[in-house]
């Protein structure tokens, strides 16, 4: 009953128009103050702290550093020139590129903040400038970042693989072919809407433009080089690639391109700065919220619920499904692991449930709650990225939700495609 | 009035801005100094940590510029479509919300910056006070209180504020 | 009246520490007729280690266990638990360590803190893998090991002319994967938990490091409890150390069946070189823990020294 107000009054405060922060932040303060009483205050300002005191989150300011710098200097436009030389003819070729090139940096970065906030800054204005409309532009930037959790390196998959003892290998190798479906269903949506919009490529590029635009972009492919090659070379983490981007970034600005000033790098740092302010203010009031979910110990009461029902596997699937999309909307995926993992997972095995198939449905359901408003992640990133209405957004997200319930049915129901691979690998 | 906000603008974007160049270059001295001389890693082992809590306080100081500068997010559609007379309550509201939620979180920020800094607790590599970790927590929110106290009281105007900068820089 | 106490920790629930903590709540609950209820939140559900700590400290949350190893920030003086062989390979004698003089030396520096410790408990052994040769103790040098943050820890590899990079806990798998490091060091059950023997070749049984728990409760809390109940606390985590040590044993058993039948190239430390790597460890590592606290550290090691002449030698 408690939880019902609380909830509605939320959703309330959204509507108005309060600020995402207080959005969370407020009605957290009031489950504290109503329903535990005995803790002291602090512990809020441990939680808000908690939430943003990770290492693992270094990714993410700095991707926006190095995304920002590309984006105000020159090595995003040599970038998108090339890319548009070889693929801008074709109808739909920058829609397929954005899918790609966030499956890429994605699958590296591990991020889909950062993937979303890099990709965006680079691909956003291109997408528009090829004819592709405000909403699905915004929709395909947003959804195609997914790729950071399921496509490996995935540290969404590794803690499941802790939570559980399932093989890391075999979670990779099917987060691989759910990862690359998922590209494939947005693909086709990108081909079947341009069809619809009746929207055409540019003008071939000829030949000997095309070489020239490769040679321009000598300097800028150098960074995609260093990224993946520092990463798979076991040269540097993820996280170190960030870093290593920025400073590449502003090396090439400055010495190659000589365009970019001093009071620029600083300007873009700051900017950089309050971008990653806005974005982690939410993780720490999410922090908050989730930290009540564990204390109330909802996922026991969803357990106990599902047994008076006496629930089947597909009831049970039809539950975690619904249960995890509902946490996605208020906690960060790390926490919603954490927290609902534990308790589902011993349900699943009882159910004959495979743990690399249930470790999917899980992660995809995490990428999803990413994308779903009101409260989804990537969907602010994109907004104060791009300084896009948070309405905008949404409004062109739901047809990539759309598309990711879809897969997601088929991921829950089509256990093979999550499993074929790594029973082909792992034996 | 004005001259001093104009001010402690530009110190809170020096402050960020010099927290994440700082923190890049840190952490690219850390990969530098391991893959060039591992024998010498032990001696950058600190930068994970340093940079972590630099984040910290990076993400805390930036909220009250971030208002001012109506960087931050709200779904806005009904707020705006509303009348000038209940749009401007409903402003007020807000503002007079943020306000009173800032100013307990600074509140409970202090407290527990002072309590963690007399029970001796130290980061595990550099050996400096959990204390420092926990100041960002008051100084960001107070920041962030201050930017929604004037503008419940009219003295800037942070719903229709662009941010000059990106401004600036979008003609390149 | 009845007494609350919410628990949290970072293991997961089929591991030993919350084994434990499963029939420790059963058994005070039992014997204080319910009065004394303990809800437990493991996988860290409530946090980190180090906001966990602090909560303790603070009155947060009620009580924890903790890694030693996390602790050092908190309290310095319980790094002595992260030096390397501390304790003997013999199960028995290391326990006769870790409740006698020494054990009870170490817990009473808590209480400077505000923390109220009563009882360290085993969580297994430490052991090396690495994608390089350790077919020999030279064959560490110039290898490059992850380890957690902590200067006792990073010269314990220097002693061995390693090097030590500091990197979180889950970036380790890639980072072993992609070649940033050459090996880690953990438990048997952990590396098998984790999946190392996806990325890793060999192992070597060195159990050199032991992984202490400390467990704390907030003094306030405990303070309220009657005398009677406390005492029948800290009895049921003392009767059910040796219960705790043998599920760890036995996860670290099949644990280790599980990497060899994974293919891993698993190898066991010998006695000559588990003295040998003692003396080369041993001495810097507690240099480096006496360095980093201070005076207490010394009367620690000095009581340390002359229990493990007593037990051991
Ligand atoms: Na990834
Ligand atoms: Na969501």
């Amino acid at each position: 009953m408690g939880v019902a107000f609380i909830s509605v009054f939320a959703l309330v405060l959204l509507f108005l128009g309060f600020e995402m922060l207080l959005v969370l932040g407020v009605p957290g303060l009031l489950i504290k103050e109503l329903y535990f009483t005995r803790l002291p205050d602090i512990a809020i300002g441990q939680r808000i702290l908690g939430g943003v005191n990770h290492s693992t989150l270094l990714a993410i300011p700095f991707f926006l550093f190095a995304a920002e710098i590309m984006a105000r200097g020159h090595i995003a436009r040599h970038l998108t020139t090339m890319v548009k030389g070889f693929l801008g003819h074709r109808p739909g070729g920058m829609g397929y590129s954005t899918i790609a090139g966030s499956a890429a940096f994605g699958s590296v970065s591990g991020s889909a903040p950062a993937t979303v906030a890099a990709m965006g800054r680079i691909m956003y204005p291109e997408l528009r400038k090829a004819g592709y409309g405000e909403k699905i532009s915004l929709g395909l930037i947003v959804s195609s970042a997914e790729s950071a959790l399921l496509i490996p390196p995935s540290i969404t998959l590794i803690i499941y693989g802790w939570l559980t003892g399932t093989s890391i290998t075999g979670l990779f190798a099917g987060g691989l072919v759910i990862g690359i479906f998922l590209s494939l269903a947005f693909a086709a949506y990108v081909m079947v809407e341009g069809k619809l919009s009746g929207r055409t490529g540019s003008a071939p590029m000829p030949w000997p433009d095309r070489m020239r635009a490769v040679r321009a972009a000598i300097w800028a492919l150098g960074l995609p080089v260093i990224i993946l090659g520092g990463i798979y070379s076991g040269t540097f983490t993820p996280t170190e690639a960030a870093a290593v981007s920025v400073i590449y970034a502003i090396l090439v600005e400055r010495v190659v391109y000589r365009e970019m000033s001093l009071r620029d790098v600083y300007t873009i740092a700051g900017q950089a700065a309050i971008t990653t302010s806005v974005i982690f203010v939410l993780l720490a009031m999410g922090s908050l919220v989730s930290y009540f979910i564990t204390l109330a110990q909802v996922p026991g009461l969803v357990i106990s619920f599902m047994e008076t029902i006496e629930a089947n596997w597909i009831v049970f699937l039809i539950v975690v499904n619904l249960v995890f999309l509902i946490a996605g909307m208020f906690i960060d995926p790390n926490s919603a692991l954490l927290v609902l993992v534990p308790a589902f997972y011993p349900v699943a095995l009882a159910f004959g449930i495979d743990p690399v198939h249930f470790g999917l449905i899980v992660c995809l359901n995490i990428c999803i709650g990413m994308i779903t408003p009101p409260f989804g992640l990537d969907i602010f990133v994109a907004s104060s990225t791009l300084n896009k209405p948070v309405s905008a957004v949404i409004a062109g997200v739901w047809p990539f939700v759309g598309i990711n319930i879809g897969t997601l049915v088929v991921v829950t129901y089509v256990p093979d495609l999550s499993t074929f691979l790594p029973r082909l690998l792992l034996g | 009035m004005s001259a001093a906000l104009k001010a402690l603008e530009k110190l809170e974007f020096f402050l960020i801005a010099a927290l994440m160049l700082c923190m890049v270059a840190l952490y690219a001295t850390g990969i530098a100094v391991r893959e060039l001389a591992p024998a010498w890693s032990r001696n950058v082992a600190f930068v994970d940590e340093a940079t972590r809590y630099m984040m910290v306080w990076m993400v805390f100081l930036g909220l009250g510029l971030a208002l001012a500068r109506g960087r931050h997010i709200a779904m806005s559609v009904f707020r705006d479509r509303l009348g000038d007379r209940l749009g401007q309550i409903l402003r007020k509201l807000i503002d007079f919300v943020g306000l009173g939620f800032c100013l307990y979180i600074t509140w409970i920020g202090l407290d527990i910056a002072q309590r963690v800094a007399v029970t001796g607790q130290n980061s595990p590599t550099l050996g400096i006070s959990a204390g420092i970790l926990y100041g960002s927590l008051p100084a960001g929110f107070a920041l962030l209180a201050l930017r929604y106290a004037l503008s419940l009281f009219g003295l800037i105007d942070r719903w229709n504020a662009r941010d000059a900068d990106a401004a600036t820089l979008e003609g390149h | 009246q009845e007494y609350t106490a919410r628990i949290g920790h970072l293991e997961r629930a089929e591991q030993a520490r919350h084994q434990g903590l499963e029939i420790v709540a059963e058994l005070v609950r039992e014997r204080t007729d319910g009065d004394v209820v303990f809800e437990l939140f493991p996988a860290g559900q409530l946090g980190q280690a180090r906001e966990m700590n602090e909560g303790v400290q603070l009155g947060v949350i009620e009580g924890t266990v903790s890694p030693a190893a996390f602790l050092s920030g908190f309290n310095p003086a319980v790094s002595i638990l992260d030096v390397p062989f501390i304790y003997p390979a013999d199960r028995e004698a290391a326990n006769a360590l870790r409740t006698g003089a020494f054990g009870e030396a170490v817990l009473a520096t808590f209480d400077e803190i505000g923390v109220n410790a009563i009882a360290i408990w085993p969580n297994g052994r430490k052991s090396f893998t690495s994608n390089k040769p350790l077919d020999s103790i030279e064959d560490f040098a110039g290898q490059e090991f992850r380890v957690m943050d902590s200067r006792v820890l990073i010269s314990q590899f220097e002693a061995v002319g390693a090097s030590a990079i500091a990197l979180p806990f889950g970036e380790l798998y890639t980072a072993l994967q992609t070649g940033v490091v050459d090996g880690q060091e953990n438990a048997l059950d952990t590396i098998s938990a984790m999946r190392y023997d996806e990325v890793q070749t060999n192992l070597l049984v060195s159990e050199h490091g032991a992984n202490e728990d400390v467990v704390m409760f907030n003094p306030e809390w405990w303070n309220s409890l009657p005398e009677d109940y406390q005492t029948i606390i800290v009895e049921a985590f003392d009767e059910v150390r040796p219960q705790v040590e043998e599920i760890k044993e036995a996860s670290q058993t099949a644990a280790r069946e599980r990497l060899e039948e994974a293919g891993m190239n698993i190898r066991e430390i010998t006695d000559e070189e588990r003295n040998t790597l003692r003396e080369m460890m041993y001495p810097q590592a507690r240099d480096a823990y006496v360095a980093q606290t201070g005076a207490v550290a010394n009367t620690i090691v000095e009581v340390y020294e002359a229990e493990y002449e007593r037990i051991v030698e």
